[in-house]
């Protein structure tokens, strides 16, 4: 599928998903950027990027959708940051294994972490196949 | 009891004529799993650990306590037990170290290894232990300072290890809410209270004479947070204890690492670069760090525009470049060393720089897979 069929089919929501506008802009903007540039998207890349004020319940909503999207848009990660500020990427089975038990396996010392929902954020990267076959 | 003797084999690949030739007891059974387990995991980092678990067939879950817990219900047989020792001996020689070579006449490991040969190791807390770490509750009865722990019969030399509990100040800050009303009114004119608490840990610091090149390498126990303090002082103390149990005779050249900044930041064919601070004839510095460590700096858009926008070169005194590394079927490591110069020492009329810091290394082969590669910059 073609971003711009992604596109299509948003505009055909667009009456009956609120975020489907946003998440349009989202394609825009990522189209206009070289790939080279997203490699590591946060919701401030976004916000940043589509000259929003704050990062809205709107922007998330739209990114879940894109990332929920069939094909996929983005790819999520799941990052922890240590108190001395080293970043681990954990998996995704790792983080809901850790939500749905409550307790994180912390990347460097192996012991369980039971405040780790404060040291995780989530950044995204790009379907490289289908931004591939729109470059 | 059973008992078994063993000459051991390491199976890393380019390093695969290292042997451990001292002939060791290992004892088999629960107690020898746990003496291993618990040294393991209170010295090698879990990344790490993982990845010699998998590299020797030893099951693992997510975490040490479930690791542990499935390795009750797993067959450990003594062949794995021996690689599990020696995995651990091997972490003590290189795991996480800042470095220092020294350059030697010609024929001094050999000297040494004949030294080493005929030398008594004095029994003491480390050495009845050694190579699994004491426990803790004996911190107090350990011997003070820095104590001579084992001998190593290497391949390509000898290393001389060393213990001691090394004690780390961690600063921590305290919850004014928490204090009694007295207190709280002591110190009512400080906007934040800090504690500091003792940390104590075993520490190995190795002396190895290496027949390779003649060189005579340092390492002692620097995991990343070690302040730059606390690795000068462990130097200092590995010196003097090798002098005063061992040979006052050591000196030698020390090697600069300095120019070995420059030179790995430019050969873009040489690893990943996965940190870098340098300075600009347009007056900044820049700390540039890649997040996922799966990408080359140097390559990076943001790096290559930036220099792009220069007419003059950049000016690198640090850099951390990291290598992937094949250790067996399905494991790879990544061992990293961190050159970390300062802007005092690259703006001198003779920038230097004695000590580096090896990260990451499963086994010696990548130690010395890292040696041999940065042995051709300086």
């Amino acid at each position: 599928m073609q971003i711009e069929e992604i596109k299509e089919e948003l505009y055909d929501l667009s009456s009956k998903v609120h975020t489907a506008e946003i998440s349009v802009k989202i394609l825009e903007y990522l189209l206009s950027k070289n790939k080279n540039d997203l490699q590591f998207i946060t919701y401030q890349s976004l916000q940043l990027g589509l000259d929003l004020e704050v990062v809205n319940a709107d922007l998330v909503s739209a990114v879940s959708h894109l990332t929920n999207h069939n094909p996929p848009v983005f790819k999520p990660h799941i990052m922890f940051v240590t108190e001395e500020e080293e970043e681990y990427e954990i998996s995704l089975e790792e983080y809901q294994s850790a939500l749905k038990n409550g307790v994180l396996v912390h990347p460097e010392s192996g012991e369980e972490c039971i405040d780790f929902k404060s040291k995780l954020f989530p950044f995204f990267t790009l379907n490289e196949t289908l931004l591939e076959e729109n470059n | 009891m059973n008992v078994h003797y063993c000459v051991k084999k390491a199976s890393s690949m380019s390093y695969s004529t290292f042997v451990f030739v001292t002939l060791e007891i290992i004892q088999c059974g629960d107690k020898a799993l746990n003496d291993i387990i618990n040294s393991i995991r209170r010295r090698i980092p879990w990344t790490i650990a993982q990845k010699i678990f998998r590299k020797h067939s030893v099951p693992t879950s997510q975490g040490w306590d479930r690791t542990i817990s499935k390795l009750s219900e797993f067959n450990i047989d003594s062949e794995i037990l021996e690689d599990l020792k020696s995995a651990l001996t091997e972490h003590l020689l290189c795991g996480d170290k800042a470095v220092s070579f020294y350059s030697h006449p010609k024929g001094t490991a050999a000297q040494y290894s004949n030294l080493a040969n005929n030398f008594q190791i004095p029994e003491n807390e480390f050495s009845k232990n050694y190579p699994f770490l004491i426990p803790e509750n004996k911190y107090p009865s350990a011997p003070l300072g820095v104590h001579l722990a084992a001998i190593e019969h290497l391949e390509n030399g000898v290393a001389f290890v060393f213990s001691s509990i090394r004690e780390t100040r961690i600063r921590e800050p305290i919850d004014v809410d928490g204090l009694s009303a007295k207190l709280q009114s002591d110190f009512s004119d400080y906007d934040e209270l800090v504690g500091i608490k003792v940390k104590k840990t075993q520490a190995f610091d190795v002396v190895w004479f290496s027949t390779l090149d003649d060189v005579v390498i340092h390492l002692v126990d620097s995991p990343r947070g070690t302040s730059h303090e606390n690795t000068r002082m462990a130097q200092f103390l590995l010196m003097k204890a090798f002098r005063e149990q061992v040979s006052n005779l050591i000196g030698g050249q020390i090697q600069n690492f300095f120019p070995a900044i420059q030179k790995v930041y430019s050969n873009s064919n040489e690893g990943m670069v996965v940190e870098l601070a340098f300075s600009t004839t347009t007056g900044s510095l820049k700390n540039e760090k890649m997040r996922r460590k799966k990408s080359d700096l140097r390559q990076e858009v943001y790096h290559r525009g930036g220099k792009q926008a220069l007419t003059t070169p950049i000016e690198p005194y640090m850099v951390s470049v990291m290598w992937k590394r094949k250790v067996s079927d399905d494991v790879f490591s990544n061992p990293e060393i961190s050159l970390i110069g300062n802007t005092r020492s690259a703006a001198s009329g003779n920038p230097t720089l004695d000590t580096a810091n090896i990260y990451k290394c499963i086994d010696l082969g990548d130690f010395d897979y890292v040696y041999r590669k940065i042995s051709n910059y300086i």
